[in-house]
């Protein structure tokens, strides 16, 4: 687990990680794999070490902003992570990815591109099958990395099979939203002491700021599209007992509403080829380390999906 | 040392850039109350004579304290060379990468 430390700078760099990397500084987090609470270099010896029993079965897991890979820990169980589960129950090997959420999720999804190639290339085992599982940001990462340039026909995304997206805000998150109006509102006053509140907002990272439209074009239109070959799966929590419930309408998983996280285009239409699976009661956070979620995701690796495909 | 080094360079920016913005709405502000009282008739030239001295002394005061703090993170710049330069202990294998500062 990482150190207190770590989360620190975890935090840091979500706010203002873009300017710590352009300015070469050291307390930028560069996209790293992480194992045992510390970085872990991309080569085959060093994998070797830190995977002794390495499988084919590959589970990738990204997290999401300010975060860093404990958040897929379960509270209380410092041993117990979907992870863990997964390696134990159907024999997947866990690999976390570390990263500097402050940059824009274009940059991070084509670093995200060239570590999993290393992966793939460095593994001490040749990986046959690559699950990829994003909270949040992470998700959002995913799918760029999926799109950067020159990945098509990449070796390890011939190699993925589920892609699970845990609230992402595909379409943008409202609070990010609500931070672009507040600084828009705040410089059309054009008072010095508005002007200085609004350039104090505004210095949160490219990375947050790419969360207000996520995935969706800035001037509306469709979302990129999925890659294909994959299993798609959005998770979306919600605060109320169903989907439909005052609560979960107003305000998501407290962090991302249900529209966003399931990918539907304002209009009500979906993402074709994948499935959207509903969990009432369970916050943003909670999401990574949910029992319930687990066992979806477990069911779907396993082949026993039962979810709502979406046509 | 390489994070105690950034964290300079962190509150060193972070300083730089603070007392710049802070110094845009101090001039804004005072700007503003020099064209007011200016635009009283017969008092607009001293006033934009004491005004442009003012802004002068505003400018002077920020940017000594913008001085004073690049000398300050030269200086601890300095003092971290000097310390990586000292002679270090056995390493500890168990210390993973990047876990300290």
């Amino acid at each position: 687990m990482p150190g207190k430390l770590e989360r620190s700078l975890s935090v840091l760099n979500a706010v203002v990680g873009d300017y710590l990397e352009r300015r070469g500084n050291d307390l930028a987090i560069r996209m790293t794999l992480a194992h045992a609470g510390a970085p872990l270099p991309c080569e085959r010896e060093a994998l070797a070490r830190a995977y002794p029993a390495a499988t084919p079965r590959l589970a990738v897991f990204v997290h999401g902003l300010a975060m860093d890979e404990s958040c897929w820990t379960y509270r209380g169980e410092p041993t117990r992570s979907y992870g863990a589960l997964l390696a134990a129950d159907l024999g997947f090997t866990p690999v976390h990815v570390r990263y500097n959420t402050g940059l824009a999720l274009a940059e991070n999804g084509r670093l995200l591109d060239e570590l999993l190639e290393a992966l793939v290339a460095a593994f001490p085992v040749e990986p046959r099958q690559i699950v990829l599982v994003g909270h949040s940001m992470g998700g959002l990462v995913i799918r760029r990395a999926c799109h950067a340039p020159g990945s098509a026909g990449r070796a390890w995304l011939r190699r993925v099979r589920h892609a699970f997206y845990l609230g992402s805000p595909h379409l943008g998150a409202p609070l990010e939203k609500l931070g672009g109006a507040v600084t828009a509102v705040l410089k059309a006053v054009g008072i010095a002491h508005t002007d200085l509140v609004a350039d104090v907002i505004d210095l949160r990272s490219q990375g947050i700021k790419d969360l207000g439209c996520g995935l969706a074009p800035a001037g509306g239109g469709e979302l990129a599209p999925l890659a294909p070959g994959v299993a798609h799966h959005f998770l979306v929590g919600g605060l109320g007992p169903t989907e439909a419930h005052v609560a979960t309408v107003l305000l998501g998983d407290a962090m991302v509403r249900v529209a966003s996280a399931a990918a539907r285009l304002p209009a009500g239409a979906a993402v074709p080829g994948s499935d959207v699976r509903f969990f009432p009661g369970v916050g943003h956070f909670a999401l990574a380390r949910h029992p319930e979620v687990y066992e979806w995701i477990r069911c779907c690796c396993a082949g026993e999906p039962s979810a709502e495909v979406i046509p | 040392m390489k994070r105690w080094r950034g964290l300079k360079d962190l509150l060193v920016d972070a300083v730089h850039h603070g007392v710049t913005a802070v110094e845009v709405v101090h001039r804004r502000t005072t700007r503003a109350t020099i064209d007011v009282v200016a635009s009283v008739p017969g008092l607009g030239p001293p006033v934009r004579a004491v005004g442009a001295l003012q802004d002068a002394a505003i400018a002077a005061t920020y940017e000594t304290i913008r001085q004073v703090n690049g000398a300050l993170g030269a200086a601890v710049g300095l003092i971290l060379d000097a310390a990586e330069r000292l002679p270090r202990g056995p390493i500890d294998d168990r210390t993973p990468p990047g876990s300290h500062l």
